[in-house]
């Protein structure tokens, strides 16, 4: 059992991991003209990060406890963020 | 066999199927058993952000920019990972609220302002209109691409057809008829529409399969997997410049174009519709948080191969890299998959006409139309009858207006870049609406008149950068407009507004029209006031969690029941209206046919009601002609002061709670720190009576050990030795009396007999008792200086007589070796009697002065000296006068004696009578 309000904040914390991998100047390093396996650098790397980051969402919520939890942790952090 | 026909069928069948499901959809609604309410529709239904626009233009995007498509997904993707906090608000206060729309949503944020409605449907409309105009394109399009199969020829080449002979009105009439018979059919429009969902799913459901089907067919079919392709693309250099972001405008584009997509998400207004307003229930969003991404995922995958595949087979600039997703399998003479590909084409059309013309036509119909018409006087329409008719045919006027003004405006605009280019354009009009939403939502102090200036400013620079600029590019407006800017002012050029430059179109007019709106909408909330209704309102918004019922609101007035009831069966019906009223009169426990007075809270229930139908602001407007807002009758007022006094009296109690707590901790700390100083007084206490007795035992024992090894010893000394053992086993067993006495006083645990006592008799009979001591060799003289009659005191007799012989003691003692001389005096002061004994010997310096009365301490150096009694002598008369409820002090100067004074209360001071006390 983990503590309850995880899985708020584990989302929280994966958007930012998102934005951090989908931007530069992380997203620059694989901007290259190069390919691994035939295929594109960038294209590899922008799709591995997107499944990867789908697949921790997924770990996270199905996971998680049940709505009641995520909504306390909700409204904790609700406050916290507002984006763009 | 692709005939027009065969297409033609296909499609009609096609379209047939979207209705028996949402026919069927609104049955199983009917019967209670929802089709729609789980998580995996609720999903498919907000993939309805998949438009034509993605299904042909993503490719054609990837054909010029690369991977620079693929922002317009990763936005969504970032967004909904923050769904619980920004997604789930904005669904748990329309709910609460009964809100229909993103209009309604704004206009009740900011004190249910019509005129924000108003504003924010016009943006919708003149923003997003246009973007059903591409859909209706891209429909007519493909359909014209697939009807000359097997030739390939572009629509540019394609002479437009006459408007009876072009599918896209037939399509866009079929989707009014849809939208009309599955979107409008509700009075309140806040309620769920399933079978539309339904169809929506289905529709998001057949795009993803059509278009990976033909990913997969160029991917592995056409190509040996994804290597093949990109090796084959790698070799060609106008190819492989697309494997970086080079070609997409740079990262200023990448990342504007992800912010874009990420408000777009929220505050377009079709995905309003499917996330919220269709929202069945808020724990279905936690399943979409991550399947939505799946789904935009798994259709981007194919995306960059299909773009790579269109490009390597036909020859540059001859195919239009749109059609790629339909031309490839035409050119592979695949008719299959080429019908299924423009049905996927067509899926992903028709579910964006069909949403965004319900939430843009229930915009019109309830913020700009039904507004109008309750103002306009002299249409009486306030004050007739039945008007559920009269909604009902304008929310589906508006539908028809909705769609053929779409159509329309693809007519007319036709092949010009406005159309093209809509798709990011309509993105960043509906993002004007973002400042509004998002920080209206966490931030109590947001405005009405900052919200109306940020997003007609933000409008307005939209309109000047993107809107009239595609005009000019279309040949609407002169082209020196975009050159040199208008009347030839440079600083003004669309493009490149204030001499802002290096960036691509879209992020230009973003970063300008949000700066705008968003520095005009907080600087002008921050320096003017809310009115009450705005700031209950943005309480109720932004405290959504926090509030489990809307108890204290802005006050409303009150109003009959039955004007309420009428007033909700004019636009709801009088049969529905009857219904809700009595399931709430139930609610609240009161009689369902009761017309009497309603308070607040059926005032404001029937404004919800009437939100539903025909918005928050109209809503208030039309509850505002039963209403009598007019002063509060007394009882009101009061009750609203009770309530805020309970409120006070109940946090001031809180306060003093607080405050008797934290005394009481401060009493705690120190009674604690009391008690670790007992604690070692005790510790000492032992050490110093096990050193007190060892002494006497001490002599005891070495005087016996003496007689005992010696027993031709003399008789006198004998004598004298065993003199020695009997005086110290007697100061022993004083000492051990001593201790007992004293610990019995100090537990409480001492018999006192209380009662009127003759002093002189006490003072005398303690006297003789001490006769021994002054009639000795030593010559101490003892004067008793009695009067004739002393007044009676309280106090024990015995106990009494043990301070005093105590004193008298202690004073032959410590008197004048030579000539001692002890004094007995008595002195009647007003509540008690003083008793003195006065010696004349060495005296007690001042340090010692408060010493002498703790145990065991002693006024003589007890190093040089022998000691003389036990040490506990003044501790114990200490007790017993502070039992009697007087006091005991020494006044002595070092030389001249001391004087031990105490006092004792007098008898008749106390009125209760004798007794014996415990």
């Amino acid at each position: 059992m983990r503590r309850p309000g995880v899985t708020g904040e584990g989302l929280f914390f994966l958007f930012l991991l998102g934005v951090f991998l989908f931007n530069p100047p992380l997203l620059s390093i694989f901007d290259i003209p190069r390919q691994l396996f035939g295929v594109p650098l960038l294209y590899i790397y922008l799709f591995t990060c997107w499944g990867a980051l789908l697949l921790l969402v997924a770990i996270i919520i199905e996971k998680g406890g049940d709505v009641d939890e995520l909504q306390d942790s909700g409204d904790e952090a609700a406050g916290k963020d507002r984006n763009s | 066999m692709l005939q027009g026909w065969v297409i033609l069928a296909v499609s009609v069948l096609y379209l047939s199927i979207l209705f028996a499901i949402a026919y069927y959809g609104d049955k199983r609604a009917k019967q209670k058993r929802s089709l729609i309410a789980n998580p995996y529709i609720y999903t498919l239904s907000i993939a309805v952000y998949c438009t034509s626009w993605t299904f042909y233009g993503s490719v054609g995007r990837a054909a010029s920019s690369g991977m620079g498509f693929l922002p317009i997904y990763l936005g969504p993707t970032l967004m909904f990972l923050l769904g619980w906090f920004v997604l789930r608000k904005i669904i748990r206060i329309s709910k609460a609220n009964r809100i229909a729309s993103i209009a309604d949503f704004i206009a009740s944020r900011y004190g249910k302002s019509t005129l924000l409605g108003g504003l924010v449907s016009v943006i919708a409309v003149i923003g997003i209109m246009p973007y059903i105009s591409l859909q209706l394109k891209a429909i007519s399009t493909s359909f014209n691409v697939l009807l000359q199969y097997p030739d390939l020829i572009m629509p540019s080449d394609l002479t437009n057809l006459p408007f009876f002979q072009d599918t896209a009105l037939y399509v866009a009439l079929a989707m009014a008829a849809f939208s009309i018979l599955f979107g409008g059919r509700h009075i309140d429009a806040s309620e769920h529409h399933e079978g539309l969902v339904a169809a929506i799913a289905f529709e998001s459901v057949v795009k993803l399969v059509a278009f990976l089907a033909v990913g997969i067919f160029v991917t592995f079919q056409l190509y040996d997997g994804f290597a093949d392709i990109f090796a084959q693309a790698a070799a060609r250099p106008e190819m492989a410049r697309l494997f970086t972001l080079d070609s997409a405008g740079g990262y200023g584009s990448w990342f504007s174009l992800t912010a874009l997509s990420m408000v777009a998400i929220i505050c377009l207004p079709r995905q309003f519709q499917v996330s919220v307003v269709e929202n069945v229930d808020e724990s279905h969003l936690k399943k979409a948080i991550w399947l939505f991404p799946l789904y935009l995922f798994a259709i981007n995958i194919f995306v960059l191969p299909i773009a790579f595949g269109g490009l390597l087979q036909f020859p540059a600039g001859q195919v239009d890299a749109d059609t790629f997703v339909l031309t490839i399998p035409m050119a592979q003479r695949h008719e299959l998959l080429a019908l299924f590909a423009f049905i996927g084409g067509l899926s992903a059309a028709t579910g964006m006409m069909i949403v965004a013309t319900v939430a843009i036509s229930t915009m019109v119909c309830n913020n700009l139309v039904m507004p109008v018409l309750l103002r306009v006087a002299w249409l009486h329409l306030a004050d007739k009858g039945d008007l559920t008719g009269l909604l009902l045919s304008i929310r589906r006027g508006s539908i028809l207006f909705v769609l053929l003004l779409g159509y329309l405006y693809m007519r007319l605009i036709g092949e010009s870049y406005a159309l093209v280019s809509i798709g990011l354009v309509s993105f960043a009009a509906a993002a004007q609406f973002a400042p509004a939403i998002l920080i209206g939502i966490f931030w109590k102090g947001a405005n009405r008149a900052g919200a109306l200036v940020g997003l007609s400013a933000g409008f307005l620079v939209w309109a000047y950068t993107l809107l009239l600029p595609s005009f000019a590019r279309s040949g609407w407006l002169a082209q020196g407009f975009l050159n040199d800017g208008p009347w030839g002012l440079s600083l003004l050029k669309p493009y490149a507004l204030f001499g802002l430059s290096g960036l691509d179109h879209i992020s230009h007019a973003l970063f300008w029209s949000l700066a705008v709106n968003i520095s005009l909408f907080i600087g002008i909330s921050l320096f003017t006031r809310q009115t009450i209704v705005e700031r209950g309102q943005g309480v109720l918004f932004v405290d959504v969690f926090k509030r489990t019922r809307a108890g204290s609101q802005v006050w409303r007035g009150t109003a009959s029941i039955r004007d309420l009831r009428e007033l909700v069966a004019r636009f709801l019906g009088p049969k529905r209206s009857q219904a809700v009223f009595a399931a709430y009169a139930r609610h609240r426990g009161l009689a369902p046919g009761d017309d009497g007075p309603g308070d607040v809270e059926w005032v404001r229930f029937a404004e919800r009601q009437l939100a539903g139908a025909i918005g928050t602001a109209s809503a208030r407007v039309m509850v505002a002609t039963v209403v009598d807002e007019g002063t509060p009758d007394i009882d009101q007022v009061m009750e609203i002061l009770d309530e805020a006094s309970q409120v006070i009296e109940y946090s001031r109690r809180l306060e003093e709670k607080s405050h008797q707590l934290e005394s009481a901790t401060e009493e705690l700390q120190a009674a604690n720190a009391r008690l670790q100083e007992l604690d070692k007084l005790k510790d000492d206490f032992v050490s110093t009576v096990s050193h007190e007795l060892r002494t006497p035992l001490t002599s005891i024992r070495s005087f016996s050990e003496i007689l005992h090894d010696n027993p031709r010893a003399e008789e006198s000394q004998k004598k004298k030795f065993l003199g020695i053992i009997i005086a110290e086993s007697e100061r022993l067993t004083r000492l051990i009396n001593d201790i007992l006495d004293l610990a019995k006083m100090e537990a409480g645990k001492l018999d006192w007999y209380m009662a009127d006592i003759d002093t002189g008799g006490v003072i005398e009979q303690a006297v003789a008792a001490t006769s021994t001591l002054f009639s000795g060799d030593e010559a101490v003289e003892l004067h008793v200086d009695l009067p004739k009659r002393l007044p009676a005191v309280r106090a024990d007799r015995d106990r009494l007589t043990q301070v005093i012989v105590n004193l008298l003691s202690n004073a032959a003692k410590f008197c004048d070796r030579e000539r001692g001389r002890v004094t007995v005096t008595t002195a009647v002061e007003p509540q008690h009697l003083r008793v003195s004994v006065t010696d004349n010997g060495a005296g007690i310096r001042l340090e010692y002065q408060s010493l002498i009365f703790e145990k065991f301490q002693q006024a003589s150096d007890t190093l040089t000296d022998k000691p003389q009694g036990t040490g506990l002598g003044l501790p114990i008369c200490r007790e017993i006068v502070d039992y009697f409820g007087g006091r005991i002090w020494v006044e002595s100067r070092p030389g001249k004696g001391s004087t031990f004074s105490f006092t004792v209360p007098f008898a008749d001071s106390l009125a209760a009578p004798a007794q014996v006390a415990e």
